[in-house]
């Protein structure tokens, strides 16, 4: 993004760059350089799967991390504590349909449909669903404060886990 | 070919079981006789069907069935399934209604079950027997202290006796709360693990693993400052318990000092809530006295009701359910249990700490998972026949994390299996 100083100024083009350079890290494992793009404040959550809209205070989430817990998740992985993550399962995520749903002067709401393949034991998953994205503007470019990943799947069958970023 | 699946040497001190148990499918094949026609099994918890005309759909031993509270406030389960063609009768995961109908021919049903409406019923003829169409009612049904389960056996000793010593241990979590106090918070996690359901009934109350396996959880609880104090024989309370009829159960400390919503603050608990929950334990101390209410708020506990049901007694009271679908594929959810009329803020922390550590995203549960898939895996290999489950054998010892609960899992399952023609001792 080339020194947007307002959420104004923030194109269609700008979102769309950011979130596929997010996807690359992410599927290449370059999970410390990806925790840069997260406000200190980040908010990851992936909503159960029969409940969509919960709220983590109140219901049951896959997900629900704080940047404290996003450090201890991505060490987890990097270092080999995850047991499927060790070897590595592959992933290669698909980021479309992005839509900037809303403005303030210096944050913004986007919204994209994503598919994650994911080959482990020489099966392959898909992990698709939406992403629903606070992205604030920052002198340092765009960060994302809060992440939801709504899974269309009505359970985690037969993928079982949820043990990579989605 | 049932009978020598089993090896249980008490003299020895050993305790073995055939791999043939968890991968051969005329076994299988068995077992859903044997073992699921003749067990109580877990369908749901009333506060999942709070008023008239609620219902849940639910699997139990593959039948497809509904739960659900009639306009006389009784809660049943029902087949899910027309009476006239057999058609699946509810589609939708749950909610409230007046009536279900059949999308085939549009016979409809009140939520009693009772038939009350069928198109052009006159070419029935006269003296059709309408109330023999009402949906057929799971055999037996028992609601035991707000959880229900289902036996397809009709001469099934009730449940409360069928609970055996697994009684004590549920009762430790239901008086956590007076009478209706418990309710089943919103969401449910729903996954599948490619394991033999009974490699689940090991794992989910076997203490051996769990700072091996769950090591990243500890060490997560480490880089936030909180201390975990030692496992077995140096954490207090510790002890793994074979409690009759295939039900087992854990119970250690070395978690639970981190701090329990039932009543204990631990390093692993914000400051504000030593107040809440210093209340919590004065309340609890006057319901069920100083003695037990220790033992509630400051152990925590894994129990097993055989074959299918889970309660995992730690920082906040989490069900566990599997639905066995095939011997290598094993159906699985869980939801959490909370206070009602909690405050938001111990309702959050609650939900915050459950989204840590168990479920399908977890830092704990994940490694679980993968487990039993590799150990399902391994034992395609014909060559190792035989697997052990001698911890503490020898040493007449049960800490939590020997393997006592697991030996009497397999003895109860190879009883049910041989039709009681192999018994084998007990409490050993």
């Amino acid at each position: 993004m080339a020194n947007a100083k307002t959420a104004g100024e923030v194109t269609q083009h700008d979102v769309e760059q950011f979130l596929y350079e997010e996807a690359a890290l992410l599927d290449g494992w370059k999970l410390n350089e990806w925790l840069g793009l997260l406000t200190e404040d980040i908010e990851y959550v992936v909503p159960a799967t029969n409940l969509p809209g919960g709220s983590p205070a109140t219901a049951l989430y896959i997900v629900a991390d704080d940047m404290v817990r996003l450090r201890s998740r991505t060490t987890q992985l990097l270092e080999g504590q995850v047991l499927v993550e060790n070897p590595r399962s592959r992933t290669r995520r698909l980021v479309s349909n992005v839509r900037i749903l809303g403005r303030t002067d210096t944050t913004l709401e986007i919204t994209a449909n994503f598919a994650v393949y994911r080959a482990k034991h020489e099966q392959v998953h898909v992990f698709m669903g939406r992403y629903d994205h606070e992205l604030v503007v920052t002198d340092g470019g765009l960060k994302i404060r809060r992440r939801t990943c709504t899974l269309d799947l009505e359970a985690l069958r037969p993928h079982s886990a949820m043990t990579f970023i989605l | 070919m049932l009978d020598g699946l089993v090896r249980d040497d008490v003299e020895g001190g050993q305790f073995r079981v055939h791999r043939r148990v968890f991968v051969d499918q005329p076994i299988y094949d068995v077992e859903r006789d044997r073992v699921f026609n003749h067990s109580w099994l877990y369908v749901g918890h009333v506060s999942e069907v709070a008023n008239p005309g609620a219902y849940q759909i639910r699997k139990v031993a593959n039948r497809n069935v509904i739960l659900v509270r009639g306009e006389d406030r009784q809660v049943r389960v029902l087949l899910n399934q027309c009476t006239h063609r057999g058609t699946l009768l509810c589609r939708e995961q749950r909610g409230e209604t007046k009536f279900f109908r059949c999308p085939y021919h549009a016979w409809t049903f009140d939520v009693s079950g009772k038939l009350t409406a069928v198109p052009d019923e006159d070419s029935y003829g006269e003296g059709w027997d309408k109330g023999g169409f009402n949906l057929k009612e799971v055999p037996r049904t028992e609601n035991y202290r707000g959880f229900v389960f289902v036996s397809f056996d009709r001469e099934i000793a009730p449940f409360a006796d069928s609970l055996q010593g697994a009684r004590e241990y549920l009762d430790l979590v239901c008086d956590q709360q007076p009478e209706d106090g418990w309710e089943v918070l919103p969401g449910t996690h729903k996954y599948s693990i490619p394991a033999n359901w009974k490699l689940l009934v090991e794992n989910f109350v076997d203490n051996y693993h769990f700072a091996i396996l769950h090591n990243r959880y500890l060490q997560y609880m480490r880089s936030i400052g909180v201390s975990v104090g030692p496992q077995g024989a140096r954490s207090g309370i510790s002890r793994s318990a074979s409690l009759g009829n295939g039900h087992g159960a854990c119970e250690h400390q070395q978690l639970a000092s981190l701090g329990r919503l039932a009543g204990h603050w631990g390093g692993m608990l914000p400051e504000w809530t030593k107040e809440p929950l210093a209340e919590i334990r004065k309340k609890l101390e006057e319901r069920v006295g100083v003695e037990r209410a220790y033992r509630i708020a400051q152990t925590n506990r894994n129990l097993r009701i055989f074959p299918t049901f889970y309660l995992f007694d730690h920082i906040s009271p989490v069900i566990r359910v599997m639905n066995p679908v095939g011997v290598d594929c094993t159906e699985v959810q869980e939801w959490v249990l909370g206070p009602k009329g909690e405050s938001p803020e111990m309702r959050a922390l609650r939900m915050r700490n459950y989204n840590l550590q168990v479920g399908p995203g977890g830092f704990v549960s994940p490694d679980d998972i993968e487990v039993l898939a590799l150990t399902q895996e391994g034992l395609k290999n014909p060559e190792l026949e035989w697997l052990d489950d001698s911890r503490g054998m020898k040493l007449g010892r049960t800490l939590s994390n020997d393997e006592q609960q697991v030996r009497g899992l397999h003895r109860h399952w190879h009883e049910l299996m041989t039709l009681g023609r192999v018994t084998h001792p007990v409490n050993v």
